[in-house]
């Protein structure tokens, strides 16, 4: 059983990878005939000629560079002694080995330089290469080339001690790199765990950003309701709601929850179900008689083998697919082309029609001789019919026997209902299938018949259509007629085209006739307006005209009251005159009466009374004020309404785990 | 056209609501302001020029600062007759002074006298938040009852002293346009 969804599942994935292969397929020639593909390879080659020239310069750079370097290089301290060797110093160097001093050996090579580098330049390899034999193995020995000058002047002490003196400060360095290291990973190691601890804060102090956020938002909203004056009464409507929204959200969670596990569970029993029929199948696999296994076996391969052989051909059908759709794209851009195809195909289907109708043909000779055989064949048929009619005559004689026998057996099946039943229903069943025989046979007969006919019909029909194909073979155009014919159709194709061209343009001019139609109509609707406007205004103007058209009158009423208003201004001015005394007098009574108050006496002390009343006024000002500041400190009811809020808050805290833990 | 618009302007409301904290704050262009409380006795008048903003007109101000003790009340309602406009001052830590800020505009109203009168009403010591009791959506309901604008702010804090004014110069300068435009037309 569960054998086959398993292949069916390889073979379901080898489908759905093949598609994506042939996509694969498709587009790989496709890059590689573009031009990416054109500049991969181009770039590939590029990259491994960098990569050999660079090899072959590093090579240079590495080795060499070594050997090179000893000539530039030396010119300080190897070459004058090497080039000074054949020539002085083989004393010197003598000399050296016995008295190690660095500041006479400079000077010495020093003194050497000069001659040296001539005639090192001068003499060049043929001093230089035995001397070189003496250098490789040096720098063979993992000395970089660059010390090789140093080690010049060194070169010519190296005894025991020196290099034992050598290896150990190079021990000692080890040594010191150890513990840095150490000491290094012992750091590393403190970081590491300060590390977590940094990050377990990070956590908490992320989780302690997300928590004030959420009681910033909180006091935004409240400072938001505040300036609103939001009522409290619509506040805890709002609550409520939003209390009944969360409530339903949860409920729908615990739905879901719910149901999200059922399907886990159901998952899991299906997958252990799963295993169990491999299980079973593995089994009976390992259980199998050794030829069955060996057959099982044998077929499996055979199964792998084809699904390749599947694979295999799927590919070469892709293949040959994309090459159909790139021909059938070039098709596709040339309709002459297409045409040409359309035509081949119709050729070649009448070619072979004609080869078929041939072979017809030839297998039955001349119409004459189908005739006969034709004929013959009929009356084999009549003769056939013959025989069936008198097949017929006698199963309906056997059908009478057998109903008679059926009578006899209903009589008999009276007698014993029990013992004949079986019998009975038999006996009705072949009844039944020999009525079915005879109310098919007309039918089956006449169909043969009325075949019959139609063939014969067939017959003349397609050798008609024969002799007519034949002298239409005449008829088919010559190669220049198809040409012409082409041609023809290619300038109509293009007529064609430009008709559909103007046919787009006038359609765009339609629309943008339309459009300006609409505008016109807008624009014919405020003209409307403006006209009914103007109509009004024109109406009011005409009435002014009445007025107006007497202009000597106008005239003569402004020149009235300008007389008149200049008169009002004379007679104003006199006045304003009259009143600039008038002020005079009033002030200079003020001044007396302040004089006169500023004598009273009782004056004097209201005005005292007045300032020690605002002295007192003061004082009380501020002795209330600071009465209400101390008041609005010490006012309690607003802390104690929010600390029963808390700790309401608080008790529905402790009463949540509560729950929980109950639960 | 460069003419000069004047305007009688009152300032009314309680005693120590910060009506001549507000009028000197306005008048002096440094919004100065004192912390301690000097009684107002009787009526003292500043004036102040407003330009009006995109115009060559200016509108001088009278400043009426008149004493809220019931003492000056007569006094005051001598003085308040043929008034342009009017401030309606109240300190929202203070319910006696908004309730008393009808009584007020009844006094100027039954004056008579000032068709045209253009109002406000401010609602001072707006930093005073602990102690407020007058919300912002009551002063606005009363102003809107009264048909003014509403102006709320705060003299200590230099908040909102300016606003009420230009909207009063503003408002009288429109219907000192609209008044001379019909004039125009009449002559
Ligand atoms: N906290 C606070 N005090 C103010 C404010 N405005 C005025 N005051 C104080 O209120 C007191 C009364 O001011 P005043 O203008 O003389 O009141 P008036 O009687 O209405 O003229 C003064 O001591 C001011 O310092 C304000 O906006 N906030
Ligand atoms: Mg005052």
């Amino acid at each position: 059983m569960d054998e086959v969804p398993v292949n069916r599942t390889e073979i379901g994935g080898l489908f759905d990878h093949r598609p994506v292969t042939a996509a694969g397929s498709i587009d790989r020639p496709g890059t590689r005939g573009s031009v990416g593909g054109a500049a991969r390879p181009s770039s590939r080659p590029a990259g491994a000629t960098d990569r050999t020239e660079m090899r072959q310069m590093s090579s240079y750079g590495d080795r060499p560079s070594t050997r090179q370097a000893i000539t530039p290089q030396a010119d300080g301290s190897s070459r004058p002694t090497t080039s000074g060797r054949p020539v002085t110093a083989r004393p010197v160097s003598a000399a050296l080995r016995n008295a190690p001093g660095t500041a006479s050996r400079l000077l010495s090579t020093a003194s050497l330089q000069r001659p040296g580098t001539r005639t090192g330049v001068a003499t060049g390899i043929g001093f230089n290469t035995p001397i070189n034999v003496v250098d490789r193995p040096i720098t063979q020995q993992g000395l970089s080339g660059m010390k090789t000058s140093s080690r010049g002047p060194q070169r010519q002490v190296q005894d025991k001690s020196y290099f034992l003196g050598l290896l150990r400060t190079k021990m000692s360095e080890v040594v010191n790199e150890v513990g840095r290291l150490t000491t290094e990973m012992e750091s590393m190691k403190q970081e590491q765990s300060t590390f977590l601890t940094y990050d377990k804060r990070v956590k908490e102090m992320a989780q302690e950003l997300t928590e004030l956020q959420g009681t910033l938002a909180d006091y935004n909203l409240m400072v938001d309701l505040l300036n609103t004056d939001t009522e409290k009464g619509e506040v805890d409507a709002e609550t409520r709601e939003v209390a009944e929204e969360n409530k339903q959200d949860e409920q729908e969670l615990d739905a879901l929850f719910s149901r999200k596990q059922h399907l886990q569970a159901t998952a899991v029993q299906l997958e252990t179900e799963i295993q169990e029929e491999r299980h079973m199948g593995e089994s009976m696999v390992a259980g199998m008689e050794p030829n069955l296994r060996q057959r099982y076996v044998e077929l499996q391969s055979q199964n792998t083998s084809l699904l390749q052989h599947l694979d295999h051909n799927q590919h070469e059908i892709d293949t040959i697919d994309t090459r159909v759709a790139t021909l059938e794209d070039e098709l596709a851009t040339s309709k002459v082309k297409q045409e040409a195809v359309g035509l081949y195909e119709r050729l070649q289907e009448l070619e072979e029609k004609r080869t078929e109708i041939q072979a017809e043909n030839h297998k039955r000779g001349t119409p004459k001789e189908e005739r006969e055989r034709l004929l013959l064949q009929v009356k084999e048929d009549n003769a056939e019919i013959a025989t069936m009619d008198r097949q017929v005559s006698e199963v309906q004689e056997q059908m009478r026997q057998l109903t008679d026998e059926l009578h006899q057996l209903d009589q008999e099946l009276e007698e014993n209902q029990s013992e004949r039943s079986q019998k009975y229903r038999e006996l009705r069943k072949r009844e039944e299938t020999i009525d079915q025989f005879l109310a098919g046979f007309e039918v089956t007969q006449a169909e043969e018949l009325s075949r019959l006919d139609i063939m014969e019909e067939n017959n003349v029909d397609i050798l008609e259509k024969l002799s007519t194909h034949l002298a239409h073979f005449k008829h088919l155009p010559s190669t220049n007629e198809f040409d012409v014919m082409r041609s023809d159709l290619a300038f109509k194709e293009g007529e064609l085209e430009k008709s559909k061209f103007t046919e787009q343009g006038l359609k765009n001019q339609n629309l943008n006739l339309q459009s300006n139609l609409q505008k016109i109509e807008a624009l014919e609707s405020k003209v409307q307006k403006e006209l009914v406007e103007l109509k009004e205004r024109l109406a009011t103007m005409d009435e002014e005209m009445v007025e107006f058209s007497d202009v000597a009158g106008l005239r003569a009423r402004a020149e009235d009251r300008r007389r008149q208003l200049a008169a009002d201004r004379e007679q104003l001015e006199a006045r304003m005159v009259a009143a600039s005394l008038n002020i005079k007098e009033g002030k200079a009574a003020v001044a007396s009466l302040k004089s006169q108050l500023q004598e009273n006496e009782t004056h004097a002390q209201l005005a005292a009374l007045e300032k020690k009343w605002a002295h007192l006024e003061q004082t009380n000002f501020t002795l209330r004020e600071v009465v209400a500041q101390r008041k609005a400190e010490s006012n309690y009811l607003p802390t104690k309404v929010v600390t029963r809020a808390s700790r309401k808050l608080n008790q529905a805290k402790n009463y949540k785990p509560a729950r929980s833990s109950s639960d | 056209m460069n003419n000069i618009i004047r305007a009688k302007c009152l300032i009314l409301g309680d005693s120590t609501v910060g009506k001549s904290s507000l009028t000197q704050a306005f008048v002096s262009d440094t919004h100065q302001y004192q912390k301690n409380y000097n009684m107002t006795q009787g009526v003292e008048i500043l004036t102040k020029m407003i330009n009006v903003p995109d115009t060559q007109s200016s509108v001088e101000l009278y400043l009426y600062d008149c004493s809220g003790k019931e003492f000056y009340r007569g006094l005051v309602t001598k003085m308040s007759s043929q008034a342009s406009l009017i401030v309606l001052v109240y300190d929202v830590t203070s319910e006696n002074s908004f309730n008393l800020v009808t009584t007020f505009h009844d006094l100027v109203k039954t004056q008579g006298n000032n068709d045209g009168l253009r109002g406000v009403v401010f609602a001072n010591k707006t930093d005073l938040t602990n102690r407020r009791k007058i919300s912002p959506k009551a002063g606005r309901d009363l102003a809107n009852s009264l048909g003014l604008m509403y102006f709320e702010g705060s003299v200590k804090d230099q908040k909102g002293i300016d606003a009420p004014f230009f909207y009063l110069v503003n408002e009288w300068f429109k219907l000192y346009m609209d008044k001379t435009q019909s004039f125009k037309l009449l002559s």
